[in-house]
């Protein structure tokens, strides 16, 4: 069936199965392969993309859920090539390794400074509560946030 | 991939009309997410998406009661004030529910119609002696708690969940599970007392234990305790004991037994810690 919605500001016109998750949707109809697939379901946050301003896992939505909806993913983050803020902290504050949690992370980030630009550690602790990193051990990403934030809030 | 179709609407009359008019084998998705994980549509011919029906989602404080519809996510339950500053149980375990893209996402109706032993809205809404109203193709229906999580009848949806709230009363949820967040509870708990600050007395209060059995257990023991109960130096280790008692009875010669026996004391300090700074200071 046919759907619509927006993705990193594009409007689409898809056409999905109904067991289609918005994961799939996106990785394989848009190829937008920054979400990636980790545990399948809902515990690692490898797959978060904001749907209508709020994180989701896009493993646990099916597609035709997103009908009508505003989906945004880490490559809507920069459409020009640059880095968005969140990035920018996360590189600038060595958050990433292998890079496989890094989209959710990040999009989780965002969706969290969407709403509150100003967040105390515990808000970040729990924004990213549901994605796991299995590399860094998450220092270095709530100092990212937090540089994220200071960033945001004009340095 | 199974071959079922499916549809969504807007409006629960919308819904109800199609359950009423199709024959097919019908299943309800909404945040979605137990839906993948548990292969819920998997001998479905009719998926019907509820996520986008505007009129299941809200919270509404009818003063002696507290109706929030079966589409309502945890996200909005836990930031809601009215559930904050009346059932703030709800709240704090609403907050606990998985992830905040879970949150996002899940429901109330959908915990519900689940019906997971380990559930966290579940031991709240006992504890508050709550309501389910359901719709369907047999009409509608207004169910205890324990009747929805014993089992729906096919192609009907929990519209309704009806929190009574004849007076002031102050509650709280614990649990614990294998991590601090993002966790499954192994026990959790929770309860609802009215309380007399000058006398430091319960009045009247009711508890419910979750992932003990299929629905929640509320105690009896532990509500004649709660009647009229000054709150001393030995409540806690009183109350603990209480649970205990209802562990060794519920669970006995289960495995997970001498693990919850110990983890509900410990609930049990932290339950009270929770309730009795809301007595003490809201």
């Amino acid at each position: 069936m046919l759907i619509n919605l927006t993705v990193n500001g594009r409007q689409h016109t898809l056409e999905v199965e109904p067991q289609e998750r918005l994961l799939d949707m996106l990785r394989q109809k848009l190829k937008l392969t920054g979400a990636k697939e980790g545990c399948g379901e809902g515990e690692c946050g490898a797959c978060t993309v904001i749907m209508n301003g709020e994180a989701v896992n896009s493993c646990m939505v099916l597609a035709y859920q997103a009908r009508e909806a505003e989906i945004l993913t880490i490559e809507g983050l920069a459409p020009n090539g640059g880095l968005d803020a969140v990035q920018h902290a996360f590189v600038e504050n060595g958050a990433v390794q292998c890079g496989y949690c890094t989209p959710g992370m990040v999009m989780s980030t965002k969706a969290l400074l969407m709403k509150n630009t100003n967040p105390t550690e515990a808000e970040i602790k729990e924004a990213l509560a549901g994605n796991l990193c299995r590399c860094t051990g998450y220092v270095n990403i709530i100092k990212a946030v937090k540089a994220a934030a200071g960033e945001l809030n004009g340095g | 991939m199974t071959g079922y179709r499916i549809a969504g609407f807007l409006r629960l009359e919308d819904v109800l009309r199609e359950i009423t008019q199709t024959s097919v084998r019908t299943v309800f998705i909404s945040g979605g997410t137990d839906f993948i994980n548990n292969g819920i549509g998997d001998k479905a011919e009719l998926v019907i998406d509820l996520a986008q029906v505007a009129d299941l989602k809200y919270i509404k404080d009818l003063g002696s009661e507290i109706r929030i519809g079966g589409g309502t996510t945890f996200a909005a339950i836990a930031a809601s004030p009215i559930i904050k500053a009346r059932a703030s149980a709800l709240a704090q375990a609403a907050s606990r529910v998985g992830s905040v893209q879970i949150r996002n996402r899940a429901t109330i109706g959908g915990n519900i119609a689940s019906a997971s032993p380990a559930g966290d809205s579940l031991p709240v809404l006992a504890a508050f002696t709550a309501g389910v109203h359901t719709a369907g193709s047999q009409g509608t229906r207004s169910l205890t708690l324990t009747e929805a999580l014993n089992g729906l009848q096919a192609k009907e949806i929990i519209t309704e969940v009806v929190i009574p709230t004849p007076g002031e009363s102050r509650s709280g949820f614990v649990k614990i599970g294998s991590r601090s967040q993002v966790t499954i509870a192994k026990v959790s708990l929770a309860a609802n007392i009215m309380y007399d600050r000058s006398k430091k007395m319960i009045i009247v209060g009711k508890a419910a234990m979750g992932a003990l059995g299929k629905v929640p257990v509320c105690p009896l023991t532990v509500q004649q305790f709660f009647s009229q109960r000054v709150v001393d130096e030995h409540f806690a280790d009183d109350l603990s004991q209480l649970l205990v008692e209802t562990v060794d009875e519920m669970i006995a010669g289960r495995a997970s037994r001498p693990y919850k026996r110990a983890a509900v004391k410990g609930l049990v300090y932290d339950l009270a810690g929770l309730l009795f700074d809301a007595c003490e200071n809201n």
